[in-house]
């Protein structure tokens, strides 16, 4: 006899301590390199040493003679390997294939041009070093403005200019509104171009399966685009083909695509029929991995004379680098559809343009183009204000739209799903102390050390549009999940996700939504992944905020059927009918034990059978319900009906020394909405990660190029990630509207860190220095703080 | 990237070591390895051999004398940071010993090493050189004392011949006070300007003054024109933002991707002045 009920055992919104993190601590974790196969080849690659260049001639002979070398190709020796195309294609979009090695033309220095595989990595690298190419230089076009010069040399001669993709925005008539506007605000903001630097670079283990097909370990985002892209590049059938993703060292957008060097590493496996691997040394991640952000936004804003929005017309120009693969016009297109934020603006004309040039290519990161848009407009809004003589906050209130208005779709046809922006930028400013924070920051105008405070409010993407509208975006995935929940004969459960762990903690997630769906302690859930040999598929990979949302949202759906099931065979045990049972989570009477979970009769809830005795007869199958096949067994598709917006403000102090430009941030309020929150320690992990980075690209990291197209930053002593001390503790001011959209409430928390927190630091430090100069470039290096203060001064 | 293929040899003797060096003109001295070893995984300079001198006792060796110390060379900057000796003796090494990188590279890396590395951007060069201090070079005809100011030459650059060891250093104990001021863009990163400032007060006027920038030329500067003007005065305000000035004026600042001449010559011209206002007010 159990006691009726026990105690609630619901895990989501309580921090679940993530598994194996004790392992990744003690170094014991295992990523790609820790992979180990008998008889492993090692790959480097012969890279470009200028910026743009015809290709005379390679010769191969001296690497290939070298002791230790196993083979050396370029191009021409690997007959039928075909290439990638762009993850994304927007209607008018042009083509490069994506080859992994150069073929005719090298277009930025690093690019592959020939490969050796060797007996151990360091042989590869010096026979690497002996593959001599003649060439022939071609003019290099380094910068966005270089390719745009009319006259300005093609680098795809079957292109008419040196623009990928475009795409366009016009809703109302923002010529007439800018004309009648009381203040026109109009400048150009730039996000200078940073390393995702996840601290495990990418890696590749590919090994033949000896019936023809591969295996390939890949530190990726995406292991099931990576296996179609594999696939279709060698033309191999998928059922060939394996991905399996061990540990992960971070990803950050930039492993969210597959890369032609994959489908490399599988054809040599598949040619020489040894197990070859390539680790991507940090040095070369500079050339041979997407860059993020480097992008402008040439902006114009009207205000009515109270601050109101009348109209924006801005132009996103995204510097794409020499290859368009890795989500072609992906970054900006996103950044402006949400560059009019929270806000409402009646009248828009934005246009999202890629533009190619002789640098290493640019793609996704934390925040995908929102972080870049979000600085232009949360910039604008800050130097209206100043111009109106009202307070930063309250133009933003003026502006915001407001839950009365929800749902509300943009100017840009981005529907917002629910919030309340006014009361969360309220809480965030009175958690901080915002008024006795800018009287602080006026009694320090004229002292060595400047004080100021800075806010920016954002909306962040996350969740995925349904398939259909990723069509329509010109994504070539879908957004959906598959995958298996199956109880085991134990009565414990396996969740089989296509969502990938990166070490965001996507598995611990996911298995607090299932233990709760199916009223069980989340211990007796685990969740494998990683593995295409899975039965789940995640079709755009893990990013774009998606996980916890549509990988989460697909586990809803899952368990809700191994429900009905256990329902279904409890009520078979119990002699009921199915409509007279339900599932609940109970005590052993006189057992101080945890609860388990039990279906019992709703009319008399002592009469119990346990979820674990149902499984046990379901695998026995000796006696079973009409119609129900043995085992328990659920497997779903999930396909996302809409974007979930999250959103938040954040407000920072900062201290600039007035004699040498530096710039400590002091202290910072993250207020923010994801929706229900499901664990909170991963979401504050989440937001203080990306609040990191955010704070690096603000402040340190720069990738740029010498005057040849070289990069200056090739290592991390040269290559300014944020340190620990860099980085102030986070207060973190949560609300909780849950998503109307998606079953659990989720919205996408893993970029949200990164979007505001450029503009807010940069709106602290004009804050602080005064308006003489007006900020409008990242990163805010000491010495461009001391450079504008200087000119200020002169003023 | 990995290591170009190298000999590896541990001699246990400074006799040793020199007849491995002697041995092979493309032999090097591995003394803690904090920056060789980086250059050669990023296959900047490849070595035939590389000459461990981790194991001789000898040249790490501390002696304090009455009105010198003489430290070996091989002494790493975290047992130099822990050293009472250093402390009470030579405080200006002390107080730069907190700028040289991060824990982890303070354990390996040597006082020598970082010498005969001579990276613009490092403490100890600077150290040295407003100490007066001498470097003991040992070569197969014997010893030779290098004066600092003769003995760095320029960035990476030194006055040690081939064959020859760094074996030592001898710093005399300063009448000074001093104090160090660093500008790095992140805490533990090389500096982008720096500035160690000595004087002998009497009051508030300057009896003496030594003044020496580092991180702003190729190899550690000194202010003589700023010394020049201090002396004899008192160290008001206005001297003192005068003799920042007055230190970087002429100078042609180095430029790197961190900081361009321009502003490294203002950041030092502030840490000359930031030094002094702490000296002038007994901060040190």
């Amino acid at each position: 006899m159990d006691a009726p009920t026990a105690p609630s055992c619901r895990s989501t919104g309580t921090s679940v301590r993530r598994r194996g993190l004790a392992r990744i601590v003690a170094g014991k974790a295992a990523y790609v390199p820790d992979q180990h196969l008998p008889g492993t080849l090692d790959v480097a690659f012969a890279r470009s040493p200028v910026a743009h260049a015809h290709i005379r001639s390679i010769d191969i002979g001296r690497a290939a003679a070298l002791p230790g070398v196993v083979a050396v190709r370029t191009m021409r020796d690997l007959p039928g390997l075909g290439s990638l195309s762009s993850t994304w294609e927007v209607a008018g979009q042009r083509h490069c294939p994506e080859h992994a090695l150069a073929t005719d033309r090298l277009r930025h220095v690093g690019q592959a041009f020939a490969v050796v595989v060797a007996n151990d990595r360091a042989t590869a690298e010096r026979a690497a070093a002996l593959v001599e190419i003649d060439l022939e230089p071609l003019p290099a076009l380094l910068s966005v403005d270089a390719a745009l010069e009319p006259d300005a040399p093609r680098l795809y001669p079957d292109w008419p200019d040196n623009e990928a993709a475009r795409a366009e925005w016009l809703v109302g008539d923002p010529d007439a509104a800018l004309d009648g506007a009381a203040l026109v605000v109009e400048e150009s903001f730039t996000s200078q171009r940073v390393h995702p630097l996840s601290l495990e670079t990418r890696g590749i283990l590919a090994a033949p399966d000896g019936e023809g097909g591969v295996t390939l370990w890949v530190s990726t985002q995406a292991p099931h685009q990576v296996k179609m892209a594999v696939a279709s590049a060698l033309g191999l059938p998928e059922h060939r083909l394996r991905v399996i993703v061990p540990n992960v060292g971070g990803g950050f957008g930039m492993k969210a695509y597959p890369h032609a060097d994959e489908a490399l590493l599988a054809r040599l496996a598949l040619d020489l029929g040894r197990p070859v691997r390539w680790i991507e040394d940090r040095r070369e991640s500079f050339v041979s991995s997407a860059m993020g952000r480097d992008q402008r936004v040439d902006l114009r804003v009207g205000f009515d004379a109270t601050g109101r929005i009348l109209a924006l017309d801005g132009v996103v120009t995204l510097d794409k680098g020499a290859l368009i693969g890795q989500s072609s016009l992906g970054t900006a297109w996103v950044g402006a559809a949400f560059l009019p934020g929270g806000y409402a603006i009646p009248a828009v004309r934005i246009i999202a343009r890629a533009i190619v040039t002789n640098t290493p290519q640019t793609g996704a990161y934390r925040g995908y183009g929102q972080p870049e848009t979000n600085l232009a407009l949360e910039r604008t809004l800050d130097i209206a204000a100043d111009r109106l003589g009202i307070s930063p906050a309250e133009i933003r209130q003026r502006n915001f739209i407001v839950p009365a208005q929800m749902p509300h779709m943009i100017a840009t046809g981005v529907t917002l799903d629910s919030g309340d922006y006014p009361r969360l930028l309220d809480m965030t400013l009175e958690r901080f102390g915002y008024e006795e924070a800018r009287a602080r920051c006026a009694a320090a105008a004229a002292s060595p050390v400047r004080r100021g405070v800075g806010i920016a409010c954002y909306i962040e993407t996350s969740n995925m549009a349904p398939s259909a509208a990723a069509a329509y975006l010109g994504i070539r995935a879908g957004s959906f999940d598959l995958l298996t929940i199956r109880m085991e004969p134990t009565g414990h459960v396996r969740i089989d996700t296509g969502q990938t762990e990166l070490g965001q903690g996507i598995s611990i997630t996911l298995a607090q939504l299932c233990a709760d769906e199916l009223m069980m302690p989340v211990e007796d859930v685990v969740v494998a992944h990683g593995d295409t040999a899975l039965p789940a598929f995640t079709s755009y990979g893990t990013a774009g905020s998606a996980g916890a949302g549509v990988g989460g949202a697909a586990v809803i759906k899952g368990a809700a059927r191994l429900r009905d099931k256990l329902l279904l065979w409890g009520a078979h045990l119990l002699q009921l009918d199915a409509a007279a049972v339900e599932l609940a989570s109970a005590r052993p009477l006189g057992d101080e034990g945890a609860p388990r979970a039990v279906v019992r009769d709703k009319a008399d809830p002592g009469r119990q059978v346990a979820v674990s005795e149902i499984a046990r007869a379901a695998y026995f199958f000796h006696s079973a319900p009409d119609g129900v096949d043995p085992g328990l067994e659920a497997s779903v598709g999930y396909d996302p009906p809409g974007f979930a917006i999250s959103y938040g403000a954040v407000a920072v102090e900062v201290a600039v020394d007035a004699e040498t430009g530096k710039v400590a941030i002091e202290r910072m309020t993250f207020g923010h909405d994801c929706g229900r929150v499901i664990n909170p320690a991963i979401v504050e992990g989440q937001i203080s990660g990306a609040v990191a980075q955010a704070i690096g690209a603000t402040l340190y990291e720069a990738a740029r190029y010498d005057e040849e197209g070289r990069p200056l930053s090739t290592s991390l002593m040269d290559y300014m990630l944020p340190l620990a001390a860099d980085v102030p503790p986070i207060d973190l001011v949560h609300l909780e509207t849950p998503s109307p959209l998606y079953p659990h409430g989720v919205k996408g928390v893993g970029e949200s860190g990164t979007i505001a927190v450029p503009a807010a630091i940069m709106n602290a430090v004009q804050h602080a220095i005064g308006t003489g100069t007006t900020l409008t470039a990242l990163p805010l290096s000491a010495e461009r703080v001391w450079e504008a203060m200087r000119t200020t001064a002169q003023i | 990237m990995k290591f170009p293929a190298f000999a590896y040899a541990v001699p246990e003797t400074i006799e040793e070591a020199l007849e491995l060096l002697a041995s092979d003109a493309d032999a090097r001295p591995l003394a803690g390895g904090q920056s060789l070893l980086p250059i050669m995984a990023l296959r900047l300079a490849a070595p035939s051999m590389l000459v461990d001198l981790g194991r001789i006792d000898m040249l790490r060796q501390c002696v304090v004398g009455p009105d010198r110390m003489r430290i070996g060379a091989m002494r790493t900057h975290a047992a130099n940071a822990a050293c009472f000796d250093v402390w009470a003796q030579l405080p200006l090494m002390s107080d730069a010993l907190h700028h040289v990188a991060h824990q982890a590279v303070r354990n390996r890396g040597t006082f020598g090493g970082s010498l005969a590395h001579a990276d613009a951007g490092a403490e100890m060069p600077l150290v040295v050189s407003a100490l007066d201090g001498a470097i003991i070079l040992r070569g197969p005809h014997g010893e030779r004392s290098v004066p600092a100011a003769d003995f760095f030459q320029g960035h990476y650059t030194t006055a040690i011949e081939p064959g020859e060891l760094l074996v030592a250093v001898e710093l005399p104990y300063s009448p000074l006070q001093w104090a160090f001021e660093e500008f790095a863009r992140r805490s533990g990163d090389l500096a982008v300007a720096m500035a160690a400032v000595g004087v002998d007060l009497d009051g508030d006027v300057c009896r003496d003054v030594r003044i020496l920038l580092g991180s702003v030329g190729e190899r550690p500067i000194r202010a003589h024109d700023a010394e020049a003007f201090l002396r004899g005065r008192p160290l008001t305000p206005g001297a003192i933002t005068e003799a920042g000035r007055m230190a970087v004026a002429g100078v042609a600042a180095r430029s790197d991707i961190h900081a361009d001449p321009a502003y490294r010559a203002s950041i030092a011209a502030v840490l000359v002045s930031r030094a002094l206002d702490r000296l002038a007010r007994g901060d040190f």
